[in-house]
């Protein structure tokens, strides 16, 4: 005990005596564990956000839009062409066992009106059951009805961003009215905030109304029956790629696709979305971290090597010390004690700079981080490891020194 | 002087290989070294007498032929075994004091107590004692750059004393110092010697420094050729300064 405390002592002398140097020497642990953190924190920001999205999405939500995307020679991008039905969505709820339930709706942008404020949304045209299967609850007010369904009501349920944006944050806009292409409609309620939509559309701008009252009142009646994007879920079992392959058959029959034609729309599955994003985010935070590592063995080498020099040049005092009674082991410990002191105290200056760093990234660049303390803590603890893997060699060329020729040395 | 002499060596050799050439150092020394004896040992370099000290402070270890410290047969132990010895029964002097540097005179002197079970506590009341008795009270946290010469030796001495050990090593410790200081290093040594009855084992190849002694042994290529007992020059003790050492 006494002997580790003056050996920490010693060690911690010898440091400060070559500050300089010490702390050159350190700068490759630095910013190993500097970038460890940095890129840790932001990689698991991202997917943390990334699991958000797909929370907020819903990962058993399959979508389904007109278009062919694989196709030679001319193709529409999806969407582009309506080529899916009401008559499809109820037919896949209806033949396809793996889905529980689907939804549609049409959609446009349109400036909306209330008051002497105006703003440019998404309004959406969809029966009731599209607040279930997108799950997406109503906070203030309710959702309507099918009733209103019926009965092409002038009824709508705004996102978040249209309320801010037309009544101001905190207002409650329930009961008052808006006007989308001069007709009036009354607001009932008001949808949960999602967020970002995780190809970065702000989900929380939209205005949704009865189906049957977008077709006829405002988006226009020259394809009657037609939708943009048919929404299927998979059901509490959540087989997304059976409900999808399904509804790829169904609507291939429905379409009177030939064999050898290709689809004239698109199923996306947004589980495989939110799980080729977060492949993405993994793959570049693996990419960083090897980089991060190859930055701790270079230091590790850094602090071998100056480990290296200090042996030649201390081997007076180490003579010295073997001859007041120093034993091997005493020698070892030593110089192990300074690599670790080295390494660590690096480990900690690198923890410290990549905290900062990821702040600084995400008040700057507006990303999230995530800081986990076992993270900063393993990266400290893995740079006291590099010490004593790199710290061993000269440790131990250090305690095999003949004394008489260590006391020799000039 | 008891029958059991302090050091009994017995035929001993030590040869060096230095490539393909073999050196013998040593060629069957044979010695007796008493308990409280003052002893010069003296020769041109190259005569083995260096080797031998080397072998005499556990340093090395003889190639062949028996070394006895204290009555403990001490020629084929390890190199962990020699350090707990160096530490406890000998003391070494130095020619070029061999203080580490840029450390206070009352660190080089705890030094060996690192190595020991002493408590923490008590290490720096023995040190600043060891310093008071060689004359550096007042000199604690001074660095060796800070000190002359004989002060820097009389810190070696201290640092030799510190574990009370039954033998003085002292190798050419006045080579690096005027008369006048040689004198009052060599006052020290003999106080020790004849108050506290430290065995003394000194290296030198200047026989003023050898008058000092009781007995001079004389090597040369490696063997004994001299050994002769003598009337040693008593020297005054300067000062009161080394009274308790």
């Amino acid at each position: 005990m006494k002997l580790l405390h003056m050996t920490i002592r010693a060690a911690l002398r010898a440091l400060r005596r070559n500050k300089m140097r010490s702390v050159l020497t350190m700068l490759g642990i630095i910013i190993g564990v500097a970038a460890v953190i940095a890129t840790v924190s932001i990689g698991q920001g991202a997917d943390a956000a990334v699991q958000e999205q797909i929370r907020s999405l819903g990962t058993d939500l399959l979508m389904i839009v007109p278009g062919a995307t694989t196709a030679s020679g001319v193709r529409s991008g999806w969407g582009g062409v309506s080529t899916l039905t009401v008559a499809d969505a109820l037919a896949i709820a209806k033949d396809c066992p793996a889905v529980q339930e689907t939804s549609y709706f049409k959609r446009q942008i349109v400036q909306v009106v209330a008051g002497d404020k105006n703003w440019s949304t998404a309004v959406q045209g969809a029966p009731p059951s599209f607040f279930r299967v997108r799950q997406w609850p109503v906070v203030l007010g309710s959702a309507f009805t099918e009733r209103d369904e019926e009965s092409v009501g002038r009824v709508a349920v705004l996102g978040q961003t249209l309320v801010e944006q037309l009544f101001g944050a905190g207002h409650d806009p329930v009961g008052s009215m808006v006007r989308i292409k001069n007709v009036p409609f009354r607001v009932v309620g008001v949808l949960e905030p999602k967020g970002q939509a995780m190809w970065g559309q702000d989900q929380d701008d939209v205005i949704i109304i009865p189906f049957s009252t977008a077709q006829r009142r405002v988006l226009g009646t020259e394809f009657l029956g037609t939708v943009d994007t048919i929404l299927v879920t998979a059901g509490t079992r959540g087989d997304t790629s059976a409900a999808a392959e399904q509804a790829k058959t169904l609507l291939r029959q429905r379409h009177r696709i030939q064999s050898d034609e290709d689809d004239d729309f698109t199923v996306r599955n947004l589980e495989e979305f939110a799980r080729a994003s977060q492949m993405a985010s993994q793959v570049m935070t693996n990419l960083l971290l090897s980089v991060a590592a190859i930055s701790l063995l270079v230091g590790g080498i850094g602090i071998m090597n100056i480990l290296l020099v200090s042996v030649t040049e201390r081997t007076r005092e180490i003579g010295i010390r073997m001859a007041v009674g120093a034993k091997g082991r005493h020698i070892l410990m030593q110089f192990l004690v300074e690599a670790v002191a080295l390494s660590m105290v690096g480990g900690a200056i690198g923890a410290l700079v990549g905290i900062g760093a990821a702040l600084l990234v995400s008040r700057l660049a507006a990303w999230p981080t995530l800081l986990s303390p076992p993270v900063v803590l393993g990266a400290v603890l893995f740079s006291g490891a590099v010490g004593i893997f790199f710290g061993f060699y000269p440790a131990r060329k250090a305690a095999r020194l003949d004394p008489i020729q260590a006391l020799r040395y000039e | 002087m008891t029958a059991d002499p302090l050091i009994a060596v017995r035929d001993l050799w030590k040869v060096y290989e230095l490539g393909d050439v073999e050196v013998e150092a040593l060629r069957g020394v044979s010695l007796d070294i008493a308990r409280a004896e003052f002893i010069a040992i003296m020769g041109a370099s190259g005569s083995g007498k260096s080797t031998f000290m080397n072998i005499l402070g556990c340093l090395d270890r003889p190639t062949r032929g028996s070394y006895r410290l204290a009555g403990a047969d001490v020629a084929g132990l390890s190199a962990d075994a020699r350090a707990a010895i160096r530490n406890r029964q000998i003391g070494f002097v130095f020619q070029n004091f061999n203080l580490l540097p840029r450390t206070t005179a009352l660190e080089n002197v705890e030094l060996p107590l690192y190595y020991g079970d002493l408590p923490l506590s008590e290490q720096h009341d023995r040190a600043r004692a060891a310093l008071a008795a060689v004359g550096l009270t007042g000199r604690e946290h001074f660095v060796p750059s800070q000190l002359s010469g004989g002060q820097q030796q009389r810190v070696a001495i201290a640092r030799a004393l510190i574990n009370q050990p039954a033998l003085l090593l002292a190798d050419e410790p006045t080579g690096n110092l005027d008369t006048h200081t040689s004198d009052e290093i060599m006052a020290i040594v003999q106080h020790l010697n004849r108050e506290q009855h430290i065995t003394v084992v000194l290296v030198t190849h200047e026989a003023d420094v050898a008058t000092y002694a009781d007995r001079v042994i004389t090597f040369r290529d490696g063997m004994v050729v001299g050994d002769s007992r003598q009337e040693a020059r008593r020297v005054a003790v300067a000062g009161a300064r080394s009274e308790r050492i």
